[in-house]
């Protein structure tokens, strides 16, 4: 881990101008069947930073979020136009295989949703099974993403037990502990601290400000005060197209675009 | 069934909560009356399985008092000669030549069903895991049509199918190929026969469980919830891998009872078995593809003959017959059920997600 830490430590001192680093999204449409759903959309990401996705309930969001980790390929029906590119790659090119890039990029749904598995083996399958780790360093693995998300002490004595008798709160920390498991370059959160109470939710936000050290941080939330927290950029959605992207400061305090200055106000949304 | 019908009965109902005084006296005597009327009602079943069993009891008295244990110790099961003076045993009356030993029987009906089930629910889950994976949804719903529409033939079809050309093809063309197995498995040891056996018998019990089993189990497939499987789909793991890790712990405890379904359906079929099993009534058959009985099948095919017996033991062995095979459906059935219980309280619940 330490190496990764300083992979991204050297990174961080190199990078952060250079237009390939982060996710650059080039035109992007997203349709279901005959509706379109995400249209034009060309934005940065940039790395290492954590950017709100906000926008009125339906205006494509999660569709965006989930265009990063090809989420839609799945999906009969969804067709993806234009390109996303992470550190200068496209991941929608000819040979790009899922299985590698939802290894770099991790995501957080809405609702938790563990694996009907005991709570080590939900962090320690996806590993295995991208053979990141053996069997015997699994364990260690545990411990350390389970303590990193704050969890450890409190499921330390019952990591063959299933993970539903945890509470929503701590199902979704095993969530991102999960996912943090795979060393991901991009995180990919949707409303990731909606169904939660007042203190997961700040505790989740203080391991995100924490993470972007080292991750590119995408989180779609509905709460402003959230979103103005945690975030260093906005980007702004509307009917499935951008509305502004900015830095926080600058959407919360002097955004540039009438809609979103009604946004940020309650007046819609 | 009969057992969830109990249940509902015994199952004491909320008391109702106290209203106001002026209404409260017409509130409670309506609810009582729902109350009793539920309860009736969820007697009504219990009523049902007492009755039979009270009946069927009686009327196996007579054989029971005739063989004793031999019933189920004894390999010959005969109704003997009514053309004969009859003979006494036990202070009892029976036709010459009368013995009935059961084992066989019981035998022949465990291990039909058995195999039948341990073909069937590997078939069935492994089939439709695959195919609610590969094949897109509207094929998925045309194959669950052909699925009920399998389910729907008459079991009468299935054993002329059986006796006329399945079994006489296996016996033909696979068949000699399994006896190549004789080295591990001793009963797959030739000779093969004609196609009427236990093994026959078995195979198309398979095909008749298969629709019961793979129609339950693609519903607790399409029951998963997507969140589930997303979430290994979201850190690249291969379909293959989600099923495993996901998909399969979530469907588990209802496919075992999907296979219990299955299995009591085995265990009573009579029909088909009675068309392709062969019949024998005398002893154990000398390997899996040889002739041999079940309980349901020997009082099909036997009742006609146990009729003309005028000192009544012959039809009181068959209802023997049809009390242990009664006590076997009822045995597995609350057995199953408290596996199902065992295995939905312990660790990994079906649908017990947030
Ligand atoms: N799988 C899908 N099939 C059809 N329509 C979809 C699907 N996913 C999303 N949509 C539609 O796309 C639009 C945007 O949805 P979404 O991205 O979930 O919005 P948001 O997350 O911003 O609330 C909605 O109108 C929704 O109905
Ligand atoms: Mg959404």
């Amino acid at each position: 881990m330490s190496e990764a830490m300083g992979l991204a430590g050297t990174r961080a001192e190199s990078a952060e101008g250079t237009a390939t680093e982060g996710v650059s999204v080039r035109n992007l449409g997203v349709r279901y069947r005959d509706r379109v759903l995400l249209e034009g959309i060309s934005t940065e990401f940039r790395p290492r930073r954590v950017t709100a996705i906000v926008g009125p309930t339906g205006c494509g969001k999660t569709t965006l979020l989930r265009s990063i980790n090809r989420m839609h390929d799945q999906a009969p029906g969804m067709r993806v136009t234009g390109s996303v590119s992470i550190d200068g790659a496209d991941i929608y090119a000819p040979g790009v295989g899922v299985r590698g890039l939802r290894r770099r990029v991790g995501m957080l749904f809405q609702r938790p949703n563990p694996f009907p598995q005991s709570i080590a083996d939900n962090i320690s399958l996806a590993p295995r099974a991208h053979g990141l780790v053996s069997r015997r360093e699994a364990a260690h693995l545990v411990e350390e993403r389970l303590t990193e998300v704050g969890l450890w002490e409190a499921v330390r004595g019952r990591l063959n037990a299933s993970p539903f008798h945890l509470s929503g709160g701590q199902q979704q920390l095993l969530c991102l502990a999960r996912a943090l498991a795979l060393s991901p370059d991009v995180l990919l959160l949707d409303e990731p601290t909606s169904s939660l109470d007042p203190a997961t939710t700040e505790h989740i936000e203080r391991l995100i400000t924490q993470l972007s050290e080292r991750v590119t941080i995408l989180i779609v939330t509905h709460n402003l005060a959230q979103a103005a927290r945690i975030s260093d950029d906005v980007l702004f959605l509307m009917a499935g197209r951008v509305v502004e992207a900015a830095s926080s400061r600058t959407f919360f305090n002097d955004p540039g675009d009438e809609r979103s200055r009604a946004y940020v106000s309650g007046r819609i949304g | 069934m009969l057992v969830r019908g109990r249940a509902r009965g015994i199952s004491p109902s909320p008391a109702p909560a106290g209203a106001t005084a002026g209404r409260e006296s017409v509130t409670r005597w309506g609810d009582r009356v729902t109350h009793a009327v539920a309860a009736v009602a969820g007697m009504v079943p219990l009523g049902a399985l007492a009755f039979i069993v009270i009946v069927m009891v009686v009327s196996a008295i007579p054989a029971i008092l005739f063989s004793g244990t031999g019933f189920f110790t004894g390999s010959v099961f005969s109704l003997g000669s009514v053309y004969a003076p009859p003979i006494h045993h036990h202070g009892l009356t029976a036709p010459f030549g009368a013995s009935y030993g059961a084992l066989p029987l019981i035998l022949g009906t465990f291990v039909t069903s058995l195999i039948a089930i341990g073909l069937a629910v590997p078939i069935s889950v492994g089939g439709v895991l695959m195919l609610s994976e590969w094949l897109p949804r509207r094929a998925q719903s045309f194959l669950s049509l052909f699925l009920e529409l399998l389910a729907g033939i008459p079991s009468v079809v299935f054993g002329i199918w059986g006796v006329y050309t399945f079994g006489p093809f296996m016996a033909a063309h696979v068949y000699p190929l399994l006896t190549g197995l004789g080295t591990v498995i001793p009963w797959l040891k030739g000779p093969v026969g004609a196609g009427q056996g236990l093994l026959t018998a078995s195979l198309v019990l398979a095909i008749m469980v298969v629709p019961i089993v793979a129609a339950t189990t693609r519903e607790l497939v399409r029951r998963v919830p997507t969140l589930a499987r997303e979430g290994a789909l979201a850190l690249g793991m291969t379909r293959h891998e989600t099923a495993k890790v996901v998909t399969i712990p979530y469907v588990r405890t209802g496919i075992l009872a999907a296979a219990l379904l299955g299995w009591g359906r085995a265990l009573g079929e009579t029909m088909a078995v009675l068309f392709i099993i062969g019949n024998v009534l005398n002893g154990y058959p000398q390997n899996l593809y040889l002739s041999a009985n079940t309980l349901s099948a020997t009082i099909a095919g036997t009742l006609d003959g146990a009729l003309t017996d005028s000192t009544g033991t012959d039809i009181s062995a068959l209802a023997e017959i049809g009390l242990v095979l009664l006590v076997i459906s009822l045995v597995t059935n609350f057995a199953g059920r408290l596996v199902i219980r065992r295995v939905s309280d312990q660790a990994l619940p079906v649908g017990r997600g947030v």
